[in-house]
């Protein structure tokens, strides 16, 4: 084992392989606050990746009801038992939420799925995971918002119509793909050494070639996007459409572009981007990259689960309706600071929040032009100010993408054709 | 539809079960739903329509744990902050012959209400479709 730093545990801690970092990070912010589970970034993958005959059970990208909805089923809930159970009572984070860099969130005192050695079975295994059952994969949004028959009676809706259950509880919509991890837990759990991370970008691919179907990854990672494929007998994963990122689809102009999820995001929740790395594998400041912004300056966006260690590369807008103690367990202890700025944007923020998916680009650098005051009113004891600025977004080429306002333009069908389709 | 019937027992289905929110969360979910159709142009009857209704499920839910004073106040400071939306609706004729966007005016432009200031009491879901000129095609299918 050796020691890397791992920036969102706020810590050094054990990993099998010495540290080394792309040029480029691959990363993503989710805003779950918009997300209404249309699963078009579901289809958009899997009518692009996972289409074939052995994949049927695979979702590379895939959007859970949380808190009772898991893809595999209660992939977290399992994953969190286990290293509660390597480490009785001390899964717990110590400090607070601060500017250096090397520990934003403080620090995670308890074990990691790299360090729950005591767990490990069998003792050559590297971390800490288990391997879901068929019944856990094969059926992905099950026991969520879908119409249920008679109660006993299988494989048969209701002849009478009926209504959806009554949600007695909170819940959001948890979208997901292959985070891209810093420390890849499937990499590391590789016994052919078949996973490996591209040095330009970060993207994790597992090389189909030298993969025997150990399954090795699909035990190891926490969030379950390493699968199986029967027919193959080889693992496969998410690419992050890495074509695209490289330019190399025909539209793209040869200019990197956002995966098929992204772009398929009518509620525009997801932003991708390529960030600059330091040697020492925290992010270099790139001010005016609207991801360094939301994750490094206005510290909105978080990363999912970082006390599993991974030093995950998707972030997450936490919803601001839910609980904070399971937000504080799903995303960190940044929760609290990312919701009071969400929910009481600067006018920066308004601005960068524009920039989600108006186009299929991926954006690099923003710059905003300052507009007139619209109106400023009062709400739960602050002042609102709205300003009417315009964001212009930026490619690699340094190129003008779009621009938008922060005031959004709200077009109405007319009449005749409101519903053209 | 689920392969099998959920077992009441198994700690991980939690399909149906009451989780507790604390009334701060409670409120911050009315907010958010006040604001966001507030945003949508919503008036105070008819945001108080949506929490009345059971449909909505999470605002309904507030609105139950709140009550309809608290509720009321909520939507009545979101309204003062987001509330002042008026959305202008042209025809096709009148895109084409005015190159000005259809955008999303405060305080200029035809302002489409379902009801007139002063009469917004008790909005129904007909009135929505109205606005959002939903009903208009039956209208139109009568008229041939």
């Amino acid at each position: 084992m050796s020691k890397v730093h791992n920036w969102q545990i706020g810590r050094e801690m054990n990993y099998p392989y010495t540290q080394a970092f792309p040029r480029r990070q691959f990363a993503f912010v989710f805003n779950i606050n918009r997300c209404i589970a249309c699963q078009s970034c579901t289809m958009a993958c899997k009518s692009t990746w996972t289409f074939s005959k052995g994949q049927e059970h695979m979702w590379w990208a895939n959007v859970e009801t949380k808190p009772y909805g898991g893809y595999p089923q209660f992939w977290d809930a399992k994953i969190l038992n286990l290293l509660e159970n390597a480490n009785p009572g001390n899964q717990q984070w110590s400090g607070k939420p601060s500017t250096d860099k090397k520990k934003p969130y403080g620090q995670f005192d308890g074990k990691t799925i790299f360090e729950a050695q005591n767990m490990l079975t069998p003792d050559s295994a590297r971390v800490l995971g288990y391997l879901p059952t068929d019944e856990e994969w094969n059926l992905p949004n099950i026991y969520e918002d879908n119409p249920v028959g008679k109660k006993g009676v299988r494989n048969e809706l209701d002849k009478e119509g009926t209504e959806l259950p009554v949600h007695k509880t909170w819940f959001f919509y948890l979208a997901r793909i292959c985070n891209h991890c810093s420390y890849p837990a499937c990499l590391a759990a590789c016994p052919r050494k078949a996973i490996y991370k591209r040095p330009e970008d970060g993207i994790v691919l597992i090389d189909q070639e030298r993969c025997r179907g150990y399954r090795k990854c699909v035990e190891a990672c926490p969030y379950k996007k390493s699968m199986y494929r029967g027919n193959t007998r080889v693992s496969e994963k998410c690419v992050a459409c890495y074509p695209r990122v490289e330019g190399k689809d025909p539209e793209s102009g040869g200019q990197p572009m956002e995966t098929r999820c992204m772009a398929a995001c009518i509620g525009q929740i997801r932003m991708q981007g390529l960030v600059k790395m330091n040697n020492d594998g925290t992010w270099a400041e790139d001010r005016y990259n609207p991801l360094y912004y939301m994750v490094h300056v206005a510290k909105v966006a978080l990363p999912l689960y970082p006390q599993f260690g991974t030093e995950p590369n998707g972030y997450y807008i936490p919803p601001r309706w839910v609980p904070r103690d399971y937000l504080r367990q799903m995303f960190g202890p940044g929760v609290d600071d990312a919701i009071e700025r969400y929910t009481n944007p600067d006018r920066e923020l308004l601005a960068v929040l524009q920039l989600f998916r108006r186009s299929n680009r991926i954006i690099f650098r923003y710059e905003i032009k300052e507009g007139p005051k619209v109106y400023e009113a009062t709400l739960r004891g602050r002042k609102v100010t709205l300003y009417n600025d315009t964001v212009i977004a930026y490619g690699q080429n340094g190129k003008e993408i779009f621009r938008t306002q922060v005031e959004e333009p709200l077009h109405v069908r007319p009449n005749k054709h409101a519903n053209s389709i | 539809m689920p392969f099998k019937d959920p077992d009441p027992t198994d700690p991980n289905m939690l399909v149906g079960v009451m989780l507790p929110a604390d009334a701060d969360a409670m409120r911050d979910l009315a907010y958010v739903f006040a604001e966001e159709f507030a945003r949508l142009g919503y008036t105070r009857g008819q945001l108080l329509w949506l929490f009345k209704n059971p449909f909505y499920g999470g605002a309904h839910g507030a609105y139950q744990a709140l009550g309809e004073h608290e509720t009321l106040l909520i939507i009545d400071e979101c309204l003062a902050v987001w509330g002042t939306v008026k959305i202008t609706v042209q025809d096709v004729q009148a895109v084409q012959n005015d190159q000005t966007p259809t955008s999303l005016r405060r305080d200029s432009g035809q302002a489409f209400f379902p009801r007139v200031a002063g009469e917004d009491e008790g909005g129904d879901l007909n009135d929505l479709n109205d606005w959002n000129g939903l009903n208009a095609r039956e209208e139109e299918s009568d008229d041939e």
